[in-house]
């Protein structure tokens, strides 16, 4: 009963969203001129591959728009046989919420974050990527982006929290949350890009002085030239393993160095 | 002339986001693409790229698409400009010059032998 009012509903929400698919891969078919122009590039015969890449992403486009109007169908196909609102995979009711989200959905958010588990974008193929659904970000996950862009100038944050929006919902659900944990890691070396002032990390001051500060508490009971040279290889020690890129840029110069081979042990 | 901006810094994954990107110069790729093609995690080369688009290496912008009917956010896309394909090639040549540098230092790094 409930289900029939819903599916009054639906159906009139897909039809809309059917009519605007419509719309818009005809555009794209008919070379749409709003689409296939990019304004800001000159015209230059050596610009022949801009246009190139253009129609390629075109036809990306398009290609998400057939798929999305492949569902759009279905759902519509599951009103007429009575089995909308309830998942195809395990053939629970979907929850309202998520059809009022997402009215064309086939499978509840379990089944369906399963499924994209299985083969996706890991191979960031850009058809494959525009193809899928986004997938659910999760609230926590959310938080650490929306802190890792209010920690960038506040130009900047509206840009980045678009960009970081977009590469969230390309990700399967298991690689969004350590990829907010990496953006906010990098966040205030992304600030730093964007100012472009050279200046000491406060992290890295914060992590060799504390660990310093510490010991040479804990070695004063031992005496003090024991608490000043062990003080001093704790924050030496402490430095090396904060500027990781740095290190990490010697041991690539050192690999690089022993001639390009299988970094395997030689026999 | 005055050097426009100094050159980024060469560290292993900026070289590594510069192989990517002109592995595939006709290509606009963004973020996770060039992640994909670099062989880095996601979320880790926005300060790369920064860097790189603010020494005018990169060129960036926004998809031409509406979000709503996509049903997610425009996508950033990244290209080199055509001076900073140069710039880059150059700047990687450099770099593997300088580890060929640390090899003629150290000869027993060749061969593997640390001892």
């Amino acid at each position: 009963m409930n289900n029939l009012v819903n599916t009054v509903v639906a159906r009139e929400r897909l039809e809309v969203a059917r009519h605007e698919l419509d719309r818009s891969i005809s555009m794209l078919e008919g070379t749409g001129p709003k689409l296939a122009h990019v304004p800001e590039y000159p015209q230059d015969p050596a610009d022949a591959w801009k246009r190139l890449s253009e129609t390629d992403r075109n036809g990306a486009v398009l290609a998400s728009a057939g798929f999305q109007r492949a569902e759009v169908l279905n759902a519509l196909q599951r009103i007429q046989e009575g089995t909308y609102g309830t998942c195809v995979d395990c053939r629970a009711l979907i929850p309202e919420g998520r059809l009022e989200a997402r009215p064309e959905a086939s499978r509840c958010v379990g089944c369906q974050s399963k499924r994209d588990r299985l083969p996706r974008v890991r191979t960031h193929a850009i058809g494959q990527a525009t193809a899928s659904k986004p997938a659910r970000v999760s609230r926590r996950t959310q938080c650490a982006t929306g802190l890792a862009v209010r920690l960038l100038p506040p130009v900047d944050r509206a840009r980045y929290r678009e960009e970081f929006a977009t590469e969230l919902a390309d990700l399967p659900r298991c690689d969004q949350a350590p990829y907010a944990v990496r953006l906010v890691c990098r966040s205030w070396s992304l600030r730093r890009s964007l100012t472009g002032k050279r200046s000491v990390r406060p992290a890295r001051v914060l992590v060799v002085v504390i660990p310093g500060a510490g010991s040479a508490v804990c070695l004063a009971a031992l005496g003090w030239p024991a608490a000043i040279l062990g003080s001093v290889a704790i924050m030496a020690l402490m430095w090396t393993v904060s500027s990781l890129d740095r290190t990490q840029h010697l041991v690539s110069l050192i690999r690089a160095a022993r001639g390009g081979q299988a970094p395997t042990r030689k026999g | 002339m005055a050097p426009e901006s100094p050159d980024p810094r060469m560290t292993q994954t900026t070289q590594l986001v510069l192989r990517a990107l002109l592995d595939h110069p006709a290509d606009e790729l963004y973020g996770l693409e060039i992640c994909a093609k670099a062989g880095l995690p996601s979320g880790t080369i926005h300060p790369i790229l920064a860097r790189l688009e603010k020494a005018d290496w990169l060129e960036s912008r926004w998809e031409a698409v509406d979000p709503r009917e996509q049903g997610r956010p425009r996508r950033r896309y990244y290209r080199l400009s055509p001076d900073g394909a140069v710039r880059a090639r150059v700047a990687l040549a450099r770099a593997t010059e300088g580890t060929a540098a640390l090899r003629r230092l150290r000869p027993g790094l060749a061969s593997g032998g640390t001892a």
